[in-house]
């Protein structure tokens, strides 16, 4: 028999990868992360029927393909100038406190969380899920696993599929939901809440108690803007409102509407990266660096909290409150708390989802709008998980796509996670000195933003291994990690 | 015995919707065990085949020549914990049997591929693949679980 490496998953993207220049002391000079890109996805688009976008765009990442079918449906109201009805957008941001739920729960068990639970110097192979059940119990990872799979039969029961969801369409959702699906959303998000209560009690006591950690977490801080959509009350919102961006100190810089998003976010090109860097524009690209005068921005968990006056539910709006006390700063700057504010978020969305879920008019049946005129431009804007999402779509009259933009929340992030990156290497690397360890400390802060790649390139799904690629001043090249 | 096949795959990267066509083409066939599409993969195809004695996962790979077909346990995928943002297929599964869930027996049917971008359409090859992971998975699941293993055709 011919052994075969079958690598099925890996198939499409490649590799991401890390390179970290270093002087003639073995201090680091310079660090950058790449993403591959497989391009072509917006060019794909045009010409088909917009209607058909939300189902489309989904495709682009196996992992947020919900955020992508929402903000592309939200997009389509626009372009067809019809408002859903009420029970369309509780339905639709039900839903998509599922998504949440999941996403966020197997980002902070599953990918993020061995590093703090098991530790960042564990040995590789401890490293991992396995490493978090040995430590928190199997009793434990069959809650995670359960409740992962809740926020999924959430988003099925809306949206008729489990990741990728078939039910928006412009002016509501395809179908209702009866009394007998309502209470079973019910059931589950109840849980959910008690479930996301524990998983913070985890996290005060496993990392908060935990010296080693705290002492990465206050060394490695970043000064930039945030950015986030928030209500009227300048509270997180994940499905609607207006988009807020603070400066590094916490004052509002800007709060628009999505149509207004090219006023505010200008995109960089730089000659070694396959992805764009958007920035402030009334601020500009002052390079890696940052400051009130840098127009770098983050996005996400930890950039949503920052934009934010507090939370809309009771007791996530009080982890907020605990959440700041810590950081000692607003907003704040610590790059790891992006895990304890993903956290917070998993709570908000189990609660926001159980008002919802009892909202008397969820079953109603009047969940469509008729379509008002066809064509012209539509911009949608939710928060995906990891970050603001945007879709910009230019429809003709015969309701076929001419156009189609894309910013994802990962190539909003893209600058933050680079200065993150050259932080920490900075921060870490002396004299040539590279264990697996340490590389591990730096992936840390890449990890903490939940990067997606299959969204940033707009490629496909895929798991992209990570590559770490020093370069000594001498010419020499160590491949640290390729798995 | 409670069977399923799963299809995973991007039907609009062009080879890469080959298993999807796969599971298509099995809808028609009045086949003894349930079928399902994902667009994604790991935990997802993982907590999908859950509660089953027997699962078939078909999948398409750029890794076996374009055109033929190779049926492997899971442990030739990877178990790949080095991913900033997801879990194998194999890591998937391994997780579940450590919380306690009955994990069937898995076959993972391949389909070499050649032309995975933006597309709707599949290469030639790849058509061929098709037509023999079809009659392949069909066999599989009417003659039973263990009569397969290792080869490529």
């Amino acid at each position: 028999m011919k052994k075969i490496t079958i690598d099925p998953i890996t198939r499409l993207e490649g590799h991401g990868k890390i390179e970290i220049f270093l002087n003639d002391d073995g201090n680091v000079e310079d660090a950058y992360l790449q993403i591959p890109e497989l391009r072509g996805f917006e060019k794909f688009c045009e010409g088909r029927r917009a209607e058909l976008m939300p189902q489309i765009t989904s495709r682009i990442c196996g992992v947020c393909p919900v955020a992508h079918h929402m903000a592309s449906t939200k997009a389509l109201d626009m372009a067809f100038r019809v408002e859903p009805t009420e029970t369309a957008k509780k339905l639709r941001e039900l839903m998509y406190c599922g998504y949440i739920i999941y996403d966020h729960i197997l980002h902070f068990y599953f990918l993020g969380g061995p590093d703090f639970i098991v530790g960042p110097t564990a040995p590789k192979e401890k490293r991992n899920i396995f490493g978090v059940i040995e430590k928190v119990g199997e009793e434990l990872g069959r809650e995670v696993i359960k409740h992962r799979a809740y926020g999924q039969r959430i988003t099925e029961i809306i949206g008729g599929k489990a990741t990728h969801p078939v039910c928006g369409m412009p002016g509501g959702v395809t179908k209702a939901i009866n009394e007998e699906e309502r209470q079973r959303i019910e059931n589950m998000l109840e849980s959910c809440v008690e479930f996301a209560q524990k998983s913070l009690e985890i996290f005060k006591e496993i990392v908060l108690k935990n010296d080693e950690y705290l002492k990465l977490i206050k060394e490695n801080k970043q000064y930039v803007y945030n950015m986030g959509l928030v209500d009227d009350k300048n509270r997180l919102n994940f499905y609607d409102g207006m988009v807020r961006v603070t400066s590094p100190d916490g004052e509002e810089f800007v709060k628009f509407s999505p149509e207004k998003y090219l006023e505010v976010i200008e995109e960089k090109i730089l000659p070694w990266s396959y992805v764009k860097f958007p920035y402030l524009k009334k601020v500009g690209w002052k390079g890696f660096v940052d400051g009130r005068d840098s127009g770098i921005y983050r996005v996400g968990p930890l950039g949503r909290l920052n934009v934010s006056e507090g939370m809309a539910t009771p007791l996530a709006n009080s982890e907020f409150q605990e959440f700041y006390d810590f950081a000692g700063e607003r907003p704040a700057s610590q790059v790891l708390l992006y895990h304890w504010a993903r956290l917070i978020e998993v709570l908000y969305a189990a609660e926001r989802g159980m008002e919802l879920v009892k909202d008397r008019g969820i079953t109603s049946q009047n969940i469509r709008n008729p379509i008002a005129k066809v064509g012209g431009e539509g911009i949608g804007i939710v928060e995906a998980a990891r970050g603001t999402l945007i879709h910009h779509y230019w429809v003709d009259e015969e309701g076929l796509i001419k156009k189609v933009n894309l910013i994802v929340a990962t190539t909003n992030n893209n600058a933050s996670i680079n200065l993150a990156i050259k932080r920490a290497s900075k921060n870490y690397i002396k004299g040539g000195e590279i264990s697996e360890g340490l590389l591990n400390t730096i992936e840390m802060f890449y990890r903490a933003y939940d990067p997606c790649m299959a969204c940033a390139s707009h490629a496909s799904l895929g798991t992209p291994p990570i590559e770490i690629i020093v370069h000594y001043k001498d010419g020499r090249v160590r491949r640290l990690r390729n798995t | 015995m409670k069977k399923i096949i799963v299809g995973i795959g991007n039907d609009i990267m062009g080879d890469d919707s080959v298993a999807l066509r796969v599971i298509d083409a099995l809808e028609k066939m009045n086949i003894d065990a349930e079928l399902d599409k994902i667009f994604s993969h790991g935990m997802d195809v993982a907590q999908r085949i859950i509660g089953y004695d027997y699962a078939v996962i078909v999948d398409s790979s750029t890794e076996i020549p374009p055109g033929t077909v190779a049926i492997v346990d899971e442990n030739f995928a990877p178990m790949n914990f080095d991913s900033p943002h997801t879990l194998s297929i194999r890591a998937s599964l391994e997780i579940l049997r450590k919380v306690g869930e009955k994990v069937p027996k898995i076959k993972i049917v391949l389909v070499g591929v050649e032309n995975v971008e933006f597309s709707e359409e599949i290469s030639e090859k790849a058509k061929k693949g098709l037509e023999k992971a079809v009659n392949i998975v069909k066999e599989m699941i009417e003659g039973g679980s263990d009569e397969h293993n290792h080869y490529i055709l």
